[in-house]
């Protein structure tokens, strides 16, 4: 579905409301929203196409989503401008982007009463890369970040589930270490 | 795998905590550094990867091959993980809204329980078809289908979702449009039509020419494709930069491909690294092509599109050993000279063996239906190339308005006629030459008489006689190499004297008149309009051909609309002269039957003063119609042929032509020509009817061009009508489509 003749189907100039304000150059850059900031993004950025330009075909989706009040998990989005920002910047986070996704991470962490990192009610998330365009298993995907031993420990007592535990442990070790760390996938394939 | 059981994540827990710690090994002796074990670390890792990941090799691979903008980046979704591998009652799946295969109205997905993230689609453990949910978890399966009703409905599109059950919770962690066979998305487009969903201007744009395409060319069938991914005999996945199936036996080089396809009853599949202009009789003697290297504009993917063959190119999976006519993919499995492989241009899948193949339904009914409402929005009307009376057929029930040319030359070289147009150039008196007209002229009523017929009173454009006469004509090397050996055997008295001399007295004959139409450079020579100045006889009795069908026609109660098209004018006074002499013969047809048809007489433009001097041709033409494949040679300064075997390919590489001229018209060349010539035509006359009858006429971007400079028609392939119909509806909609 890429011709010339679909790309211009915007199913928001249809059913989505029209923005009355555009972004204005004295409002602060912001690298962050909540899925569930999305009437305010239109706000910002006016059409559909622009939301999706924003915040990736699938965090805006996931914002729709959480709109239409589908059961999705919390969540939020670091814009596709902070990641030309880092790009650009030589691999660094732009400016405040980092406090941001922190204040972001808090608030998630208050939605769902529990927190990155504490094995009494841990909450473990998913770092899931998502362009305007959908580029199926192109970028990268971590899951079950938030994980190490304490919190480990601590799922298996709240869950009693330890084959769950540590199924989810071994892929984020395996997920984080090809991924981030640049591990060939095939060298944990191997310790199967 | 250890312990024998099927996946990682039937392993017991025991194992699993062993296999974090010796993971955790790994990842120190590799990075010699510890596993970071605060989350915020991790987290903080984790999105600076997959930032990052927007510049990994394989994403600028993608982007390059799908035309996505570089520029764009990717964003960064953090979502609270829920947990499909917690417990009997969670589990994780996919699932499309509808099939995506035939677009039935049925959701259609996998799913496994007990399991997380990639374990559905990565194919290590067998997932289980979505239907079963419903057995499985009643409540869940209701509340999916429902979300996925609700999602469709709202994005106004098949949806392909992601979702994951926590404990008999159910939860959706991704949606977006999904991806389709061509079948899919035809049907998908008329049933969201005919349920109001989108508007059926909607319908027609989802649909593209590529779409429409795959109906024209075989496919592999799904079934067997499912049972072939199924066996794993999916070797590779590469660039689909030409569609349409190819089975075939291997072969690792060109010549050898040849050889096969020349010795044996098997196709064949050449597999290179990359081709060269070399390799390209290998490519066309194989019925299609898979290269491990190269993108869209590779030189295997232009030349497979440029022949009309299926090709996959990019296949970087597999590695060729040349030497030992041998290759392997990546999971180890090796493939020899002369071994079965399949591949789909149209999704860029090669397989292992000999899968089945179909060719789809151009009258599929859903295909039918929107190709009534493409024809409802065009303005440009579609015409077909048809030569014979059974093509003629055809392109009616593709659905074309007329015939926008006939070539009558093909008729020509049929084997009873060919002696007789031979007989007819050879002739030295007008006895002799009027004895071959007459010979050919009811020949020739009877084919025009049987376009009439099919085509029902649509117009019929029937060009006159084109080529230069020599093509009629032996080959001048072959008839010289047997004159010298008739003179030989004459010599050494072999064979019965009398009889090599009548032979070697016709041959010399031939040989002489060969030499004496004899040209320099006869595709500029004495052909088109030319030959009917020279020899007024032979269009003469043409036009009397197609006036007496026509008449007869009309004796009969049929309908008819004729045109005669007089090729390769470049002079207003040379089509002036023609006419007067073409009306004439017309005229006395007429007097002579006592029927009066009308009959148009116009031309064709096909060399870039013809365009210029339009105003003046205009006087003596009644119609336009521009081929773009004699004006593009012309206007270029290049011979086709001599291009597209030869230097077009670098030209293209090089980027010093973006595309192949002759595949798309040059806009800002050709096109300027044809844009003057519409004004200058339509100022001498109003309304003059103008159309193209090149093979541009089926191409969807020169379709476009012609909708834009105001063209009446486009004439092309008849196989391509329902290609040209929809192009000539998205070049109307023009890029606004109303979506109420
Ligand atoms: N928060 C989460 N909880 C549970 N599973 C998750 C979560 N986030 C992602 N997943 C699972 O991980 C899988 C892969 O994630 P993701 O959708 O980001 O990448 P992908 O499907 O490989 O690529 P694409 O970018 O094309 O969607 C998904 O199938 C999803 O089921
Ligand atoms: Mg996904």
């Amino acid at each position: 579905m890429t011709s010339q003749a679909t790309r211009i189907l915007s199913r928001a100039s249809a059913k989505r409301p029209a923005s009355t304000t555009s972004a204005s150059p004295a409002k602060k850059q912001r690298w962050v929203y909540a899925f569930g900031d999305l009437p305010l993004v239109i706000r910002r950025v006016g059409s559909w196409d622009a939301v999706k330009g924003l915040l990736g075909g699938k965090g805006a989706n996931l914002a729709e989503m959480t709109r239409l009040s589908l059961p999705v998990p919390p969540g939020f989005v670091l814009t596709t401008e902070a990641c030309n920002a880092f790009l650009k910047n030589g691999s660094q986070f732009p400016d405040g982007m980092w406090e941001e996704a922190l204040r972001s991470l808090k608030h998630l962490e208050k939605k769902t009463g529990l927190r990155l990192g504490d094995p009494q009610r841990p909450l473990l998330v998913s770092c899931r890369s998502g362009a305007k365009f959908s580029m199926p298993g192109m970028m990268d995907t971590v899951l079950d970040i938030g994980l190490d031993d304490a919190v480990a420990d601590g799922l298996v007592r709240s869950t009693g589930d330890e084959r769950f535990v540590f199924d989810a442990y071994r892929r984020l070790v395996q997920m984080y270490g090809s991924v981030v760390l640049g591990i060939p996938s095939e060298r944990f394939e191997a310790l199967l | 795998m250890r312990s024998g059981v099927a996946s990682d994540s039937d392993l017991p827990a025991g194992e699993l905590r062993g296999l974090v710690l010796s993971f955790k090994d790994e990842v120190f002796r590799v990075t010699k550094k510890p596993f970071p074990e605060a989350a915020i670390d991790q987290l903080r890792g984790a999105v600076m990867a997959v930032f990052s990941s927007w510049n990994g090799k394989r994403a600028i691979d993608y982007r390059n091959a799908s035309g996505i903008p570089h520029d764009l980046g990717t964003a960064v979704n953090i979502v609270k993980m829920v947990y499909g591998n917690l417990g009997d009652r969670s589990g994780t799946g996919v699932a499309t809204t509808r099939n995506v295969t035939d677009g039935e109205d049925e959701p259609e997905g996998d799913f496994l329980m007990r399991a997380q993230g990639e374990d559905v689609v990565s194919g290590t453990r067998r997932t289980r078809p979505i239907a079963e949910l419903r057995e499985e978890m009643p409540r869940i399966h209701a509340q999916l289908v429902r979300h996925m009703k609700r999602l469709e409905k709202h994005c106004r599109d098949v949806q392909d979702v992601e979702f994951t059950i926590e404990n008999g919770e159910l939860w959706m962690l991704q949606t977006r449009d999904a991806k389709r066979t061509a079948r899919a998305a035809v049907r998908i487009a008329v049933d969201l039509a005919d349920a109001r969903r989108i508007t059926r201007q909607e319908a027609v744009a989802r649909v593209t020419p590529e779409h429409i395409e795959t109906f024209l060319h075989p496919q592999l069938e799904a079934k067997s494709k499912r049972a072939a991914i199924d066996k794993g005999l999916l070797l590779a996945k590469g660039l689909n930069v030409s569609p349409g199936a190819a089975i075939g036996r291997i072969a690792f080089d060109a010549d050898t491909a040849e050889r096969m396809s020349k010795a044996g009853a098997d196709p064949v599949v050449l597999v290179r690294a990359e081709t060269r202009p070399d390799d390209v009789h290998g490519m066309l003697a194989s019925a299609g092509t898979v290269t491990t290297r190269g993108g869209r504009t590779s030189h295997a993917a232009l030349v497979a599109r440029q022949f009309g063959k299926p090709a996959v190119v990019g296949c970087q999976d597999l590695v060729i050993d040349a030497e030992h006519k041998r290759m392997q993919t990546a999971s180890g499995r090796v493939l020899c000279e002369g071994d079965w492989l399949s591949l789909d241009g149209s999704t860029g899948e090669v397989f292992a063996g000999k899968l089945a193949t179909f060719v789809p339904d151009v009258q599929d009914p859903y295909l039918t239906k929107l190709l009534s409402w493409a024809d409802a929005i065009r303005r440009l009307e579609v015409w077909a190339n048809a030569d014979y009376g059974r093509d003629a057929q055809r392109a009616r029930e593709f659905g074309a308005q007329g015939i926008g040319l006939c070539r009558t030359e093909h008729m020509f070289f049929e084997t009873d006629r060919l002696p007789v147009v031979q007989s007819l150039i050879l002739a030295k008196t007008e006895g002799e030459r009027r004895e071959a007209l007459d010979k050919l002229l009811p020949m020739q009523r009877a084919d025009f008489a049987k376009l009439f017929e099919v085509m029902n009173g649509l117009p019929v454009t029937i060009r006159l006689l084109d080529p230069p006469l020599h093509e009629f004509l032996p080959d001048r090397d072959t008839l010289a190499a047997e004159v010298t050996d008739l003179r030989a055997r004459l010599r050494l008295h072999d064979g019965d004297p009398k009889q090599v001399q009548a032979t070697l007295r016709d041959k010399e004959a031939m040989l002489q008149s060969v030499d004496a139409l004899r040209e320099q450079n006869p595709m500029l020579g004495r052909r088109g309009v030319r030959l009917g100045i020279h020899m007024p006889e032979l269009v003469r009795m043409q036009v009397r051909a197609i006036v007496e069908a026509a008449c007869e026609a009309v004796r009969k109660k049929q309908r008819v609309s004729p045109k005669v098209m007089i090729p390769l004018t470049a002079i207003s006074t040379e089509l002036e002269m023609e006419r007067a002499v073409l009306e004439d013969e017309a005229r006395l047809v007429m007097e002579e039957l006592g029927i009066r048809v009308k009959v148009q007489f116009g031309t064709m433009i096909e060399v870039p003063r013809a365009a210029l001097v339009a105003d003046r041709i205009a006087r003596h033409a009644e119609f336009f119609s521009f081929g773009t494949n004699d004006l593009t040679q012309t206007t270029f300064g290049i011979s086709r042929d001599d291009a597209e075997t030869g230097f077009l390919v670098e030209y293209l590489q090089k980027g010093i032509l973006k595309t192949n001229p002759f595949a798309t018209l040059d806009v800002s060349g050709v096109g300027s020509l044809m844009r003057i010539c519409v004004e200058r035509g339509r100022a001498t006359r109003e309304g003059l009817h103008i159309g193209i009858c090149g093979e541009h006429g089926g191409d969807p971007k020169s379709i476009a061009f012609c909708h834009e400079i105001g063209l009446d028609y486009v004439s092309c392939s008849p196989f391509r009508v329902p290609v040209a119909r929809l192009a000539a509806a998205h070049a109307a909609m023009g890029g606004k489509v109303d979506q109420r």
